[in-house]
């Protein structure tokens, strides 16, 4: 494991440097999640944000400390169009191997908290049938992303609308078919298919700049989650997201913001009916989640 | 730690429902759940005869090792492995047939048990006509080894008309961080009163102390039973897992089912036990198994033991088959009422005639070793 830490932090500061030098200089704030890929070059990274690199004819994203303990790669590959007034389509292609972070605990891993850690298959390997775990596990994914520009101010600045569509899925090559977490949405979301299910995404997102140092971002969600046949939560999930960007120098911003989810957790609703007994509902949950980042951008 | 908390305290303020529910009462109403089609129930004259059985059902989880016992892994169940369980169950409480039930670790909700609502199951599989549940631990998500949502508690399930049910808590850990403490379980003592005959009322307490506090939570959780049976009115009889052995108990530690090597931390590791907290139910209440039935040996007692964590298809680390091997299980009526003699007993396993040799019967057929990691005990309470 130290080795393969190693050679990746190696990796990911020679990835910069290899890459074409091309400074990331804007008059106006730009959009972010858009399918325009990072020039040649240029690099962003945010506290949470992946860290996003532009190369010869891709863009690479990675989270570097997750991906210290859970390997994975996005990449960004522009295939359709040209010029501001066109839309412009990009294609996400990615790789994950999360089964490092369910064999870790905490602060590395989450083995013993959102999975089981299986204390006893580890002292007595023969009671393994009883361990629930997620085995070794590749999660691919693949996406499109298309964008197109509106409002441009004459300069660089630009309002643009983007749509995306993705799918991950877990392939187990060992161990038990985990379910889903059923935890808190962002994390279920993010986790589906590191337990072996599949994940689909469609979301549409306005990002409107408001003056050079200001924009306000707004998007719509659709996600499904596979589930078993006698799972009795829904397999969809919608989402909301409401946020501001602001500039606070020439390569850093700020972000704000709070997402919603509509998501089914089971929640239970207890009633009276009109004889006074309690009856019983299954209601969709609601979850808020504030956002915050700070993002730097060369 | 703070940090963490404060995040928690802020997300439960903003989202729909609390992460975990702090139970912020002392004493409260709770709401009857009723059967669909209503079975008539038996007339009862006076004295009214009430046949009452406690039973910790363990969430419909059988004999399949869960984490926590540290004698497998398991944290989830499927849902044809859950129904298959509760089939079994409601096959014996329908053998035992009681006009009464208290039952504990039930669960209404909980991602383990596959999201079962165990007790409107009871309710239309048996003949009881009504019932109340009583929350103990209610979160939206506990991540701990991936338990996830948990509705577990107690709950009280009568043939006759449930006139007034309430809730009275606990008192809570103090051994605990306060993460900890947030999504842990919370005790609640289930009170109902039940309209036997015309105009006769009977109060049912269904009780499940703490099992694995540091902190005298649990012996300070029992003196709160006794102290309201007590004070209790109405004629009444209280049941269930009182995670304490009868003041005579033989053996105090070193039980078959506890692991010797150290494989899961401390957490779940039991305490040990204070079986003299109990000597004040069998000195002022009417137990439904006298201190002199239980005997003085280990072997005497053993006809009485109503809990194991290993089953019969388990061997401890010797290769000792699992077993009940210790008493935890109670029912205490008030003075002024009794036991019908022949009619109490600890329903061990298949074969066994309620009662004894000389008891009232019926003989057991269900294999109620593998339905639970404690056995049912029944009684039929007599109120003049």
């Amino acid at each position: 494991m130290q080795r393969w830490i190693k050679g990746f932090s190696l990796m990911l500061l020679v990835l910069p440097i290899t890459a074409q030098a091309e400074s990331y200089t804007y008059a106006a704030l730009q959009p972010r999640e858009t399918a325009q890929a990072l020039a040649p070059g240029a690099w962003q990274v945010g506290v949470f944000n992946p860290l996003r690199v532009g190369l010869r004819w891709f863009e690479l994203e990675i989270h570097p400390l997750a991906a210290l303990v859970a390997p994975h790669a996005d990449i960004k590959v522009p295939i359709a169009g040209d010029g501001p007034e066109a839309w412009q389509w990009t294609a996400v292609l990615g790789l994950a191997v999360p089964t490092p972070a369910t064999r870790m605990a905490k602060p590395f891993g989450f083995s013993g908290d959102l999975v089981p850690s299986c204390k006893v298959t580890a002292f007595d390997p023969a009671m393994a049938k009883w361990c629930q775990r997620p085995g070794w596990m590749a999660v691919p994914k693949l996406g499109l992303i298309g964008s197109r520009q509106f409002g441009h101010d004459g300069k660089d600045g630009f309002s643009a609308l983007t749509l995306r569509a993705e799918v991950a899925k877990g392939i187990a090559f060992s161990g038990q078919a985990a379910r889903p977490l059923d935890a808190w949405a962002p994390v279920d979301l993010q986790f589906a298919p590191y337990v072996g299910a599949t994940r689909g995404q469609l979301r549409v997102s306005y990002d409107q700049l408001v003056t050079t140092w200001l924009r306000v971002r707004g998007e719509l969600g659709g996600y499904y989650t596979s589930r078993a046949d006698d799972d009795p939560l829904s397999i969809w999930t919608g989402s909301a997201y409401l946020g501001v960007d602001v500039a606070t120098g020439a390569h850093t911003r700020l972000t704000l913001g709070a997402m919603v989810y509509n998501l089914d957790r089971h929640q239970r609703k207890v009633t009276t009916d009109a004889e006074g007994f309690a009856q019983v509902d299954y209601v969709r949950s609601h979850e808020v989640w504030p956002t915050v980042d700070f993002i730097w951008s060369y | 730690m703070r940090p963490i908390a404060l995040l928690l305290l802020f997300l439960t303020t903003v989202a729909c429902e609390p992460l975990a529910d702090p139970q912020d009462f002392i004493r409260e109403d709770v709401p009857v759940f009723k059967r669909t089609t209503l079975v008539p129930a038996p007339d009862n004259p006076a004295p009214s005869k009430i046949k009452v059985v406690a039973w910790n059902i363990k969430y419909g989880a059988g004999r399949i090792p869960f984490w926590f016992d540290c004698w497998g892994d398991r944290v989830q169940m499927s849902s044809a492995e859950v129904t298959a369980n509760m089939d079994k169950i409601y096959a014996a409480i329908n053998e035992l047939d009681p006009d009464v039930l208290i039952a504990e670790e039930i669960e209404v909700n909980s991602r383990r048990s596959a999201y079962y609502d165990m007790v409107r199951g009871v309710l239309e599989h048996t003949k009881f006509n009504y019932a109340i549940y009583t929350a103990s631990w209610d979160a939206k998500y506990v991540a701990s080894e991936g338990v996830g949502r948990i509705g577990l508690g107690n709950a009280i399930f009568s043939k006759y008309p449930i006139k007034k049910a309430e809730r009275i808590r606990q008192q809570d850990r103090r051994d605990q961080d306060a993460l900890t403490k947030m999504f842990y379980i919370k005790r609640a003592i289930g009170r109902v009163e039940i309209e036997v005959r015309p105009n006769t009322r009977v109060a049912v307490y269904g009780v499940h102390t703490e099992a694995y506090d540091n902190d005298k939570t649990k012996q300070k959780q029992i003196q709160q039973i006794f102290d309201l049976m007590q004070a209790e009115k109405l004629p009444a009889v209280v049941g269930g897992d009182f995670n304490e052995l009868p003041p005579t108990a033989a053996r105090l530690l070193g039980f078959m089912d506890e692991r010797e090597t150290a494989v899961c931390g401390a957490d779940y590791k039991q305490p040990p036990y204070t079986p003299e907290i109990m000597q004040q139910f069998f000195d002022k209440l009417v137990p439904f198994i006298a201190l002199e039935r239980y005997g003085a040996t280990e072997l005497d007692q053993k006809r009485y033991f109503t809990h194991t964590v290993l089953g019969p298809d388990e061997v401890n680390e010797k290769g000792e088959k699992g077993f009940w091997n210790r008493t935890l299980d109670f029912i205490f009526a008030t003075k002024g009422t009794t036991w019908v003699p022949g009619s109490t007993d600890v329903c061990q396993q298949a074969g066994q005639r309620i009662g004894g040799d000389k008891g009232i019967g019926p003989v057991l057929k269900s294999d109620l070793v593998r339905l639970s990691d404690h056995a049912p005990i029944i009684g039929t309470w007599e109120v003049p």
